[in-house]
């Protein structure tokens, strides 16, 4: 821009004259966005972040050096950096030059020289030759053209045994791999992209995905065969993928849009040469059940941007598939459209194609994108310490952004600070990343005590032996135990020493009081001290009362039912008897817990078997020590145990629903007082 | 001089001397001495086209009114016509026969029937070919009566001739609804005045936001409309859906240049009840307008649950103002640009706005708006508790100033946000009681100690409106502003990907009725801490009605805000207002985050700040805070491109606290973050901002897409450098994202 401009003061036209033949408007690279931009966070949330990208321009057809656009389709940015336009409604394509400029406009001929028109053009893209090739729908045909606009060749529907009866060819999209294989998109079809090689021939289908045959799919067969049209619209999608666009990067990867409006894992999808996806199974677009994604562009980094032609909004990905942020949106705002059919990446600028309103917006992004983008690359090319600059930028601008705070954890854990990037996977909410670099961490911290553990270990098997072998003592059956060795004898011989405890009558209630409590304990240990990886619960949020209600809460309940229960079935057992015997019940719980949480924090995610491993026998060892206490303590058999059981689950059942209703009643009656009283205030 | 339209004027006037006599004598209806007294018989042959009539002559300026037609026009000493209806519009070839009688209208209304469905009328069609209008000479003018018989409307209209333009009244108080089906809602004034021809270069001037220009030759063949309410959506109106995020019309101004004439429209009354509307030519006529539309009567969209559809309901009280007026000052030559316009606004708040100059040469300050507390839903060893979340406590405010300080940043002012009792989770504050958590009362006198040694102004932030809990005296649904429902106007939070409001967890707002009597209390105890005095982020941001039994219209909430921010300001003699609308400016001692952009919507082809240009050198400003745009650095741009102060938004501590808040936007707040950049900023700024504070804008121009030059009135001019590369400009070089700076 070595240009001198001369201020022109006067009256003429202040300000507009000598913007003549740039764009329409005129925002300064500073503009605000129109629309709030958001990310989902690790818990599902759509939460605020900084803003990405910011329109710079937006260009109609008098911007273009033509006089206007109709019914605009597609966009293509051509390898030779040329912004391809395909003016669908005159049929023909405008040329934009990569500063935006007007190039030129090609008018499609036919073989004959005759203009050639198409009947409803909707795909445009542009080979590494100059070829121009153009999907026209209605005319359920695919142009190859030479860079003048000159037709070279039409592909009309294939003869080919492969493709069936009833199948309609409608091109959507067509683009061009750098081995010169042509894939076609057709509308409605179902079995993927059509080949066709460089002379024309038909290849066959690529990147059909299969249906798998789960229940729900014969369910919906079943259904299907039952139900009128009307009612089986109300079903959930089981028919065979159909796909809205795609597009193939610089390494022959095609990325492919699948066809539905609610939210799924995998709409998006990066096949490989095999048509395998090679994507994260992330979730694309709006986490709504109003999606409705129309186009993908895959820039030069390999960052990934999905457009949803409903909500117009923009949703970008880092290369790996995790999502970065949402921006844009519907309006009448520059940013902001109002039926956006295509997006193309030009650099790091994004272009967006309104086929209503016949604009071009283009988009810049902000530091914070930028910023990512940068960190993103560096640590891809194993540049870990140039990489945190970039992310504590994104951070300053977003605190509360997990991505930055994973790339940082990443980039720690690249340079072999684990405990670091411990820190920021717990602030980014990643359990596996987490879990990666705690093994990490876990093995460099044995290495590094490596005699100490040697030692310890040599004691926690040598001292037992030593400390058993001088106070070995036989256990005492039949009786004269004192009452405070029941509950550890219980829990190791569960069925004399229940049996004992009944006859001698030898349970504490105080005892299974301090049993009920210890269960308390451990249930918040469990809560608020389970390993990150294990751990799925907010422990920023514990609520004492709901682990109250869910410990003691649940155990004061299933007493009273099964005592209500087992009185009308010749149950021997009184109420505090249940209730000494339920809590002796609960002791392999305690302590095995205690275990477990222990092992929460020294495992990694990997060993996870271990750690459930170890829950099970809880569990088990719990499950069986009740099944006993309450067999023994209602002197049943242990069928009649079983079934006493089964009903007492069902009455708890019952009860939880009564409580839930009352609860409800109860506050419905309160908020109808609160109206009411409203009500007479706002009257009278 | 060349166009089309005044060569048409001119065959105009040549029929208009040869028809005078029979327009003279060709009296209205009225039956009213309708004769003008011109007293000045030269002025004759410059009559417009035939039954024009000369009724008022002021200056250089001379009104004729067309009896017939009910149409008027202004033409001053050098021939030049501003006109209420263009002179051709009935060779228009794109305006179907419905949009030549909007043309040819002063009046245009909207009513609603029994059903609330709206309708519009035109006084061309309902009563200049109906007959059913009067025209009567009034002092320094004209009024016209519009009677619309079939729905029993009558409208009346003065037009009165100025020595700098005309002033159009709508006379509020005598409008009169006869027919009880039918409601009056708002009525269009002049809605083609000075339109402009298909061919003409120029540009409509409207103040969304900062201002935005639309340009007349900007049609895109896909072109909206312009249209906003004065002062942003009314708040007691229903919003069950995100909006879109746009820039609010502070400044009740909007223009128009084409040629070298050009006018600049300021609403003097009733501006809290209009709606600008703008459009370019091309789409409906050949012609570019922009007018303005007064609410007579406000409705809103409710949804009926029980139907769970929306239903339009009518306002019931209607706008108490005796008239609403907007005035045109006519701008020639040189002085027929957004610059010219911006002054001729200036002037006004200067004469009769009540607005005197109150910047301190000198001083630009960085403005440091601090974040207190936030109320949290926390857990204190297992048990649920509501309370504070410390963000910045007394004594963090106090380290931030000394880091400043350290820094280099010598001119700073701290505006303290929710610093108070309870920080974001307070009721309406009655009295200032500092939060426990922050620091307490000791820990708030010892920070207002320090800033008064420090000469660092200290003001407080304090809730006149928003209501999150009832307090004493101020219950949150009875006191509330009611929607036209009737009940007790929500407001909401939206779901960022649905857009749909949490209906769960509203919050209300005080009914204007209590709102003096509250400003008045918390006047009463503002000088308790020896602080410079009290800011307000609501009162300059944001105007609502009381649509329900108290019936407050927005014209008297304005009324009522006027005087909370003279109690609020009086409390101390200094008060920060946030946003700064034009009603606030009078008590405002500075405005804070005044706007920097405009809302860019499609059809504005250009930003300019047109705000600061009204206002610079007459009130202290700073621009938003410059770590919540998207770029600081061309956020830093803005505010030397407009001359306002820097401002960041800033918070020590715990932000993390702020996720799964209301205030999960707060993002980017972390002081230390950005203490080096603001220092950084300021150093490269402040000397610039400070020399030219008490300076007014002369003249503001865009040399290119992104090069800006702003020239104040002792002749420093500073050219600015938005873009990426690097620009010569007058032979000098101007690095990418910088600024010059040149004495004159």
């Amino acid at each position: 821009m070595k240009q001198t401009y001369r201020t022109i003061r006067g009256a003429v036209c202040r300000g507009l004259i000598c913007l003549a033949g740039l764009f329409a408007a005129v925002w300064p690279a500073a503009a605000e966005g129109a629309s709030r931009s958001y990310t989902y966070n690790s818990r599902d949330e759509a939460v605020p972040t900084a803003s990405p990208y910011q329109a710079e321009a937006v260009l109609y057809g008098s911007d273009m050096g033509t006089d206007g656009l109709s019914a605009p389709a597609d966009l293509f940015v051509s390898p030779a950096g040329e912004v391809y336009i395909l003016d669908s409604g005159n049929s023909r394509f405008v040329v934009l030059d990569e500063e935006l400029a007007p190039a030129r406009v090609i008018q499609p001929t036919a073989e004959d020289g005759s203009p050639l028109q198409f009947q409803s053009a909707a795909g445009l893209s542009v080979c590494e030759d100059g070829r121009i090739l153009v999907a026209d729908r209605g005319g359920q045909a695919v142009y190859i053209l030479d860079a003048e606009g000159r037709q070279l060749k039409k592909l009309e529907r294939p003869d080919s045994p492969v493709i069936p009866d009833n199948f309609q060819f409608q091109p959507i999209r067509v683009e061009e791999d750098s081995g010169g294989i042509l894939y076609v998109l057709s509308d409605g079809s179902t079995s993927g992209a059509l080949q066709f090689e460089k002379d024309g021939s038909f290849l066959g289908f690529y990147g059909s995905e299969e249906v798998d045959v789960t229940l729900e799919v014969l369910m919906d067969y079943f259904w299907k065969n039952l139900l009128t049209d009307q009612q089986q619209e109300g079903l959930s999608r089981t028919v065979p993928v159909e796909f809205v666009s795609f597009c193939i990067d610089e390494k022959d990867f095609i990325f492919t849009i699948r066809r539905g409006n609610e939210v799924e894992s995998g709409q998006v999808r990066k096949l490989n040469a095999m048509g395998g996806n090679v994507l994260d199974n992330n979730t694309f677009g709006d986490h709504t059940d109003d999606v409705q994604l129309v186009d993908l562009a895959v820039d030069g980094d390999g960052f990934i941007t999905v457009l949803d032609g409903g909500s117009g909004r923009l949703f970008q990905y880092d290369p790996d598939g995790g999502t970065l942020y949402a921006f844009a949106g519907t309006g009448t705002q520059a940013g902001t459209f109002s039926s956006p059919c295509a997006v193309e990446a030009l650099g790091d600028r994004l272009l967006v194609l309104d086929s209503e309103r016949c604009s071009l917006t283009v988009f810049r992004p902000t530091v914070f994108a930028r910023s990512i983008r940068q960190a993103t690359l560096l640590y891809r090319d194993g540049r870990y310490a140039d990489a945190m600059e970039p992310w504590r930028q994104v951070l300053s601008l977003d605190n509360a952004y997990e991505q930055a705070n994973l790339g940082m954890g990443k980039v720690y854990e690249g340079l072999g600070d684990y405990q670091t990037a411990m820190a920021y996977y717990v602030r980014g909410n990643d359990r596996s990343l987490y879990s990666d670099a705690f093994s990490e961490y876990r093995a460099a911290f044995l290495r590094r005590y490596f005699p100490v553990f040697i030692v310890l270990i040599v004691a926690a098997v040598v001292v037992p032996i030593v400390l058993t072998g001088r106070k070995k003592k036989k256990a005492v059956y039949g009786g004269g135990r004192p009452k405070s060795k029941y509950p550890v004898y219980c829990m190791f011989h569960p069925i004399e020493g229940y049996s004992d405890m009944k006859s001698e009558g030898s349970g504490s209630f105080w005892m299974a009081n301090g049993i009920l409590l210890a269960f308390l304990i451990v249930s918040i240990l469990i809560r608020q001290l389970t390993g990150f990886p294990f751990n799925t619960n907010r422990t920023d949020q514990f609520n004492l009362w709901v682990t109250v209600c869910s410990t003691i809460g649940v155990f004061i309940a299933f007493v009273l039912c099964n005592w209500a229960v087992t009185t009308i079935m010749e149950g021997k057992g009184r109420f505090l008897e249940i209730w000494t015997f339920c809590a002796y019940a609960l002791l392999p719980y305690i302590l095995l817990m205690i275990f477990v949480v222990i092992l929460s924090n020294v495992l990694s995610g990997e060993e996870a078997a271990f750690y459930s491993m170890a829950q099970w026998i809880a569990y088990g060892w719990t499950a069986l020590a009740m099944l006993m206490a309450i067999r023994e303590v209602h002197q049943y058999s242990l069928s009649k145990t079983l079934v006493t059981l089964l009903i007492t689950f069902l009455a708890l059942m019952i009860v939880v629903v009564i409580v839930a209703i009352l609860y409800s009643v109860f506050s419905q009656f309160v908020g109808f007082i609160a109206t009411l009283i409203s009500e007479i205030r706002l009257r009278t | 001089m060349n166009t089309k339209g005044t060569k048409r004027l001119l065959a105009g006037l040549l029929a208009a001397v040869l028809l005078l006599p029979f327009a003279v004598s060709a009296a209205p209806e009225s039956g009213e001495e309708t004769t003008p007294q011109t007293g000045e018989p030269a002025r004759e042959p410059a009559a417009l086209q035939d039954g024009y009539t000369v009724y008022a002559a002021a200056g250089d300026l001379t009104l004729y009114v067309n009896e017939k037609e009910a149409m008027f026009a202004v033409e001053d000493g050098g021939g030049r016509v501003w006109t209420s209806t263009p002179p051709a519009y009935e060779e228009d070839e794109i305006a179907s026969g419905d949009v030549r009688r909007r043309m040819a209208s002063l009046v245009e209304l909207t009513y609603a029937d029994s059903l609330a469905n709206t309708n519009t009328l035109n006084g061309r069609k309902h009563c200049v070919e109906e007959g059913t209008f009067t025209v009567q000479k009034i002092d320094g003018g004209v009024r016209f009566n519009f009677r619309f018989e079939s729905r029993g409307f009558v409208i009346p209209l003065e037009v009165r001739l100025r020595e700098d333009g005309v002033e159009l009244s709508l006379v509020t108080e005598e409008i009169e609804e006869t027919m009880e089906n039918y409601q009056l809602l708002r009525v269009s004034v002049a809605p083609y005045f000075s339109a402009a021809g298909a061919q003409e270069e120029g540009y409509i001037l409207v103040p969304d936001g900062s201002g935005a220009l639309i340009g007349l030759q900007g049609n895109n063949g896909y072109t909206l409309d312009y249209s906003q309410y004065v002062y942003g959506r009314d708040a007691a109106t229903t919003q069950l859906e995100a909006g879109a995020v746009t820039e609010n019309v502070r400044l009740p101004v909007f223009g128009m240049k084409h040629g070298d004439t050009g006018f600049a429209g300021i609403i003097t009354a009733g501006a809290s009840r209009a709606i600008l509307n703008a459009a370019v030519q091309g789409k409906r006529s050949s012609y570019s307008n922009v007018y303005t539309e007064f609410i007579y009567r406000d409705t809103d969209l409710v949804l009926v649950e029980k139907k769970n559809e929306r239903v339009r309901m009518v306002e019931s009280a209607h706008t108490a103002l005796p008239r609403q007026t907007v005035r045109y000052v006519l701008l020639t030559g040189e002085d027929a640009d957004y610059v010219g316009m911006a002054e001729a606004y200036r002037e006004y708040l200067l004469d009769e706005g009540g607005l005197t100059p109150r910047v301190e040469a000198g001083s630009a300050p960085l403005v440091v708006e601090l974040f207190g507390g936030v109320m949290t839903q926390q857990y204190v060893w297992g048990f649920p508790v509501k309370r504070v979340a410390p963000l910045t406590t007394y004594e963090d405010a106090q380290q931030i100033l000394a880091a400043l300080k350290d820094a280099g940043v010598e001119q700073v002012l701290l505006n303290y946000t929710y610093w108070n009792k309870d920080g974001t989770g307070a009721a309406l504050q009655t009295a200032l009681k500092p939060e426990g958590r922050l620091g307490g009362s000791s820990g708030l006198k010892e920070l207002a100690t320090y800033c008064r040694e420090q000469d660092t102004p200290l003001y407080l932030s304090v809730n006149t409106n928003t209501m999150v809990k009832s307090a004493w005296g101020y219950n949150k649904k009875s006191d509330a502003a009611s929607s036209v429902q009737r009940n007790p106007a929500m407001q909401y939070n939206y779901e960022l990907n649905t857009g749909e409001a949490e209906v769960s967890s509203p919050t209300f707002l005080l009914t204007p009725q209590k709102l003096p009597e509250l400003a008045q209390k918390l006047a009463g105890s503002a000088d308790s801490y020896g602080i410079a005095g009290l800011s307000t982020s609501f009162l300059g941001n944001t105007l609502y009605s009381d649509f329900g039994k108290r019936a407050i219209p927005r014209d008297r909430s304005e009324e009522i805000w006027k005087e909370a921010l003279t109690a609020l300001a009086g409390a101390t003699g200094s008060l920060l207002v946030d946003g700064g609308s034009a009603y606030a400016l009078e008590s405002a001692s500075f405005i804070t985050a005044a706007p920097t952009d405009s809302s860019r919507y499609l059809m504005e082809t250009e930003e300019i700040p047109f705000y600061q240009i009204v206002l610079h050198g007459i009130v202290p400003m700073s621009v938003g805070s410059l770590n919540e745009r998207s770029d600081a650095r061309q956020g830093l741009l803005k505010a030397v491109e407009t001359g306002s102060c820097l401002q960041y938004r800033w918070l020590a501590r715990n932000e993390t606290e702020l996720q799964e808040t209301d205030y999960d936007t707060v993002i980017s707040a972390r002081y230390t973050d950005w203490l080096d950049t603001a220092a950084e900023q300021y150093r490269e700024a402040a000397e610039l901002l400070q020399s030219v504070a008490d300076q007014t804008i002369a003249d503001h121009e865009r040399l290119s897409r992104n090069v800006t030059r702003t020239t104040y009135a002792d002749g420093t001019a500073v050219t600015v450098n938005f873009g990426p590369e690097a620009v010569t400009v007058d032979g000098v070089e101007l690095a990418a994202e910088s600024f010059l700076v040149d004495r004159g």
